[in-house]
């Protein structure tokens, strides 16, 4: 195997910068390094653009084998990725200039970065799990970076569930390649096309609580919210794919018709896209509506991918939709995270930042024109095949019946973030200023956000291509046009019942079930005791419930003592025993 | 080109010579008694190296010494011996620098050395013993010579652990001694080269008799395997100084005890015998219990050594639920696990050494905002917490991954349930001390550092740390390299039964 650049760069994509992150343990060299956090996903973007499919970089010896490579799916979204990762990289040296604890957050930006773009270029499982768990525990650290009581609880939602969450997946993963008989992710899908229910049962769920899917989603907007600024950008617009993706790489999508599973992802999916809207429309912060809106739209495409499950020959024209739309949504996420922090610190140029995060809203809302009426046209058009499947046609039809309304959903929750922005932007008490380091990586990821999309699906000579024009048709403006209009009018009706003497209905808290729960410094070890106070039927008497969890928590050791009181009289009694067959039994010789 | 019968006397040499010097040098002479322990562990180091070249070749080595009465000293080295012998040159070399300044003001040093040293040869012994009765001699003296080092502290608290640890060994040692001598009257004498004439007739015959000594054999080995409810003394052993908690956890003690009951599956009972006789299931399940009790147990814990004591008696028992196992690649990474446990368990126990030594801090609570006094430390004990969860690329990773697929290859699909279970309460007993000692803030001042160093606390107890931390990082991120311990065990594995 000869190391041409382009290999030379798949192989630096991960490694450059877990690198640099090494880089950072010496005292002397932090800010050095920290002045190159912006170079780290260079390779990376540099090996979406010149990286062919079929060429592989294989290190034999690295882990069980360490294989890495890029194909049609996971292009697109490296592109992407990087180019967050890229914006969102500048945007941390501006964001956090003279913070203290900086070089320990740039550390494990680029840990995290690595971990991201590793598992998208990961061809083996063993490497995919690697970097998944890289970038799934070096983000707890960008999660509660701020210190704050409200950013360690985020951090404890975040990290009790993505411990769960990588515990499925390597359950999922052992059966997965049990199953294969090969390390290979290509080759799982096909060996779970049988409908293996406990695999793709773990294998979904944790990738499920990466991409913030009912019920387990509680983590995602208090974490995203709490994270600073400029890594909310790269978790809301980036790492959430990684769910995304890992469900397009392992589950057996066109490889089998699984009707039942189908429907039942596109039914929590869709579940999850509408419920995300209600818990978002009465945030009050900016960050906390786009992270709801942010597990609402990877509902919408866990739906897509549901359809594809039921359907398979709904898969060729909806699986490229489903990562358009994922790029799509990051760049222009990543816009609106980006937004907020720069109308909080900027003092000029407040109205043009607004005007900028108005277009970015609109395209996630799917409005005429923007990126996000394109990717919502294809995905619509792809999912009109999958309704017209035979068997599997319940998802695609529960899906195109629903996509209309939550893109109206949609619309309320953008108009509920503006709303939002306008007032952080007015509130903001102090105002260091916005460099050139914030706007930048800004203005770029929005320009991007839309134009990446139509260029992408113009260069696309496929298939997919077909449907581009019609967006640009009376039928095209019409479809992506009413949704947001019906959004607005729904609004000023609001308002209007509102100035009537309709009540204000009960805020949804942040983390919505979990503030259910009464919030503890607690280890995981009185988290798993929790459940029993939550218990309607034990919460009128409280002092049998906590006599029923003292003593429960004190089983283990009591058992033990009980084992141990008696192990040493076992122990002579089996000796005891045991001489005496000896000496019974007749030997010969 | 030296004899090949050389090679094992040697190896055994290198730890008994320190052990009788240092009893004839005076308790003054600390640099020398230094100079011949570290001359000791190195040459040893060189030794397994070139033992370690020539076993890959294909070579084995020998030695065979009558006793008379149809007694037979047996001293063997295969792949399989060698395995436990590296792990234990590697490990002993580096506790002996940490101990050498962990006990730097202590005045029982020459004591302490001689049986430490004593130790070590003792489980060089159990590693290359080719017979059971040989096995039985060294496991003896591992019992012996380990005593005085739990007991080294000498108040009431260490010989009460003492009285414990003897009780619950000796009693071990008799069980494993009545199965030794009656699994020689049933089938004749116990080597792990051949397995003894009798046992394939008697197996067709009488099984049961079999499945009798089998159990007799494994329960004596159990104890020191800690496993439950035989554990009673490792968390009481728990007195002793740091370095001895270290080895025992990590190579010396527990570890014989598991690398027994390896040697009794796969070389005196055989793969396919304990398969026939469906010794496996209740050998996977007792390891299993273990497993999951010791870590809910770890759970309570509040002492900081407390807590990693219960995590080894779970964690060791990956090793016996992998023989019990018994598809080839569980045997992988039981065999693979023998090793990672054992750097993985001997860098978090050299960790609360520094923690004791240098900040007086042996409590979960006491750990808060620790991270940032003893940043390279806590890095260690961060890197041995995280490869118990079983956190790519840390070793702990690649004994999880071969455990889990060979539980699936045997057919047990409920293992990786226990495997599962294992990591989520790993990660609840570890994460919490993590948390506190990088994200709280202490609750004291520290400590100064000692005046004069750049080092957060004595630069030789530190050393140690970061050695075996990389160590863990390096056999788990290079775990498919040609000379890590993965490749070495699916070789034992390939050797012995065929692919893997």
């Amino acid at each position: 195997m000869s190391l041409t650049p382009a290999l030379l760069l798949l192989a630096l994509t991960p490694f450059l910068p877990l690198a640099l992150a090494l880089a950072m343990v010496p005292r002397p060299s932090r800010a050095a390094v920290g002045l190159l956090l912006p170079l780290a996903p260079l390779p990376a973007l540099g090996a979406a653009l010149l990286v062919q499919p079929g060429q592989e970089v294989l290190l034999p010896g690295v882990l069980l084998g360490l294989d890495l490579g890029l194909d049609a799916r996971r292009r697109l979204l490296l592109l992407v990725t990087a180019l967050l990762w890229l914006a969102g990289a500048v945007y941390s040296r501006g964001y956090l200039r003279g913070r203290a604890g900086r070089a320990r957050y740039e550390a494990f930006f680029l840990v995290t970065m690595g971990g991201n773009l590793g598992l998208i270029v990961a061809l083996d499982v063993p490497g995919f799990y690697l970097f998944f768990s890289l970038m799934t525990l070096a983000s707890y650290i960008l999660v509660v970076f701020e210190g704050s009581e409200r950013a360690y609880r985020a951090g404890r939602a975040y990290i009790l569930l993505s411990i769960l969450g990588e515990t499925a997946l390597l359950l999922g993963f052992l059966r997965a390649t049990a199953a294969a008989e090969s390390l290979v992710i290509a080759a799982i899908p096909a060996a779970l096309a049988e409908g293996e229910a406990a695999t793709l049962l773990l294998l979904f769920a944790g990738f499920a609580i990466k991409a913030g899917q009912l019920p387990l989603h509680v983590w995602l907007p208090l974490a995203h919210s709490a994270a600073p600024t400029a890594a909310s950008a790269v978790l809301s617009g980036a790492m959430i794919k990684a769910g995304l993706l890992g469900m397009v790489l392992f589950l057996p999508l066109g490889e089998a018709a699984l009707p039942g599973p189908g429907l039942a992802l596109a039914g929590l999916g869709l579940a999850t896209a509408f419920y995300g809207v209600f818990c978002g429309l009465s945030q009050d912060d900016p960050k906390t509506v786009l992270a709801y809106s942010s597990l609402s739209q990877m509902g919408l495409l866990v739906a897509a991918l549901g359809v594809v499950l039921a359907a398979p020959e709904a898969g060729p024209l909806l699986l490229p939709a489903v990562l358009l739309y994922a790029a799509h949504h990051g760049l222009s996420k990543a816009a609106l995270f980006f937004a907020v922090g720069v109308v909080r610190q900027t003092d000029r140029g407040r109205l043009a930042a607004l005007a900028v995060a108005v277009v970015a809203a609109a395209a996630i809302a799917g409005a005429p024109l923007t990126a996000g009426a394109l990717a919502k046209l294809l995905l619509k058009q792809a999912a009109e095949t999958g309704a017209e499947a035979g068997e599997g046609a319940r998802a695609g039809a529960l899906l195109l019946a629903l996509l209309s309304a939550s893109a109206v959903a949609t619309g309320l929750l953008m108009l509920r973030f503006l709303a939002r922005l306008g007032v952080a932007a007015a509130a903001a008490a102090e105002r260091p200023g916005a460099g050139a380091l914030l706007w930048l990586p800004f203005l770029a990821i929005a320009l991007l956000g839309q134009v990446l999309p139509w260029m992408i699906v113009a260069s696309d000579r496929g298939g997919a291509a077909a449907g581009w024009g019609s967006a640009l048709t009376a039928y095209g403006l019409w479809e992506s046009g009413w949704p947001p209009l019906l959004a607005i009018a729904l609004l000023l009706l609001w308002r209007r019942l509102r100035r009537a003497g309709l009540p204000a209905p009960p805020p949804v808290p942040e983390g919505d079930w979990l503030a259910l729960l009464p919030d503890r410094r607690a280890s995981l070890a009185a988290w798993l005791g929790l459940y029993r106070r939550g218990a309607f039927a034990l919460r009128r008497r409280p002092k049998l419930l906590a006599e029923a969890t003292v003593r429960a928590t004190a089983l283990p050791a009591r058992l033990e003592a009980g084992l141990l009181a008696r192990a040493p009289g076992a122990l002579a009694l089996l000796l005891l025993a045991a001489a005496l067959v000896l000496a019974l039994f007749p030997h010969d010789g | 080109m030296i004899a090949g019968w050389l090679y094992p006397l040697a190896l055994l040499g290198c730890a008994l010579g320190p052990a009788v010097i240092i009893l004839l040098l005076g308790r003054e002479q600390v640099a020398l008694r230094n100079l011949v322990n570290l001359a000791g562990a190195a040459i040893k180091l060189l030794l397994v190296g070139a033992t370690l070249w020539g076993v890959y070749q294909g070579q084995t080595y020998g030695l065979r010494l009558p006793l008379g009465a149809g007694l037979e000293l047996q001293l063997q080295i295969d792949a399989l011996s060698l395995l436990f012998v590296t792990l234990s040159a590697l490990l002993w070399f580096v506790t002996t620098v940490y101990a050498i300044a962990y006990l730097k003001d202590d005045g029982e040093q020459r004591r302490f050395f001689a049986f430490f040293s004593l130790c070590v040869a003792a489980t060089v012994g159990i590693a290359l013993a080719g017979n059971l009765l040989t096995f039985f001699l060294f496991y003896e003296l591992l019992t012996l010579s380990t005593l005085p080092l739990v007991v080294h502290k000498g108040d009431e608290k260490a010989m009460a652990a003492g009285r414990t640890y003897l009780r619950y060994t000796l009693g071990g040692s008799a069980l494993l001694l009545l199965g030794i001598l009656w699994l020689e009257a049933l089938a004749g004498s116990g080597s792990f080269l051949e397995p003894p004439l009798g046992m394939v007739a008697l197996a067709q015959e009488r099984p049961m008799l079999l499945v009798a000594v089998f159990a007799l054999l494994v329960s004596g080995l159990a104890v020191k395997a800690a496993m439950v409810p035989l554990h009673g003394w490792l968390p009481a052993a728990m007195v002793a100084p740091a370095p001895v908690s270290a080895l025992l956890h990590a190579v010396a003690v527990v570890k014989a005890g598991a690398f027994g009951i390896v040697r009794i599956v796969f070389d005196l009972y055989g793969v396919a015998l304990t398969a026939e006789l469906g010794l496996g299931l209740p050998l996977a399940a007792a390891a299993s219990v273990t497993i999951l009790l010791g870590s809910l147990i770890a759970l309570q814990q509040q002492e900081i050594k407390r807590r990693l004591a219960y995590s080894t008696i779970s964690q060791v028992s990956y090793i016996m639920l992998g023989a019990a196992l018994l598809s080839p690649l569980a045997l992988v990474g039981c065999l693979v696990h023998l090793v990672h446990q054992g750097i993985m368990k001997i860098t978090l126990f050299f960790c609360a050494g520094v923690l004791e030594k240098s900040l007086g801090v042996t409590r979960v609570e006491q750990l808060d905002g620790v991270g940032p006094r003893l940043p390279l430390t806590m890095l260690a004990f961060s890197v041995g917490a995280l490869g118990m969860i079983g956190v790519p690329p840390i070793a702990g990773f690649v004994s999880k991954w071969y455990l889990g697929l060979g539980a699936l290859q045997a057919g047990q699909d409920w293992v990786i349930l226990v495997l599962a279970g294992s990591s989520l309460l790993n990660a609840a007993y570890f994460l919490p001390l993590l948390y506190r000692a990088w994200f709280r803030p202490p609750r004291q001042s520290w400590p100064e550092p000692a005046a004069g160093t750049r080092w957060e606390a004595p630069v030789w107890l530190v050393l140690p740390a970061i050695f075996t931390a990389l160590a863990a990082i390096g056999a788990g991120l290079f775990a498919a390299f040609p000379a890590s311990p993965l490749e070495w065990a699916r070789l034992i594995v390939e050797r012995e039964y065929g692919t893997p």
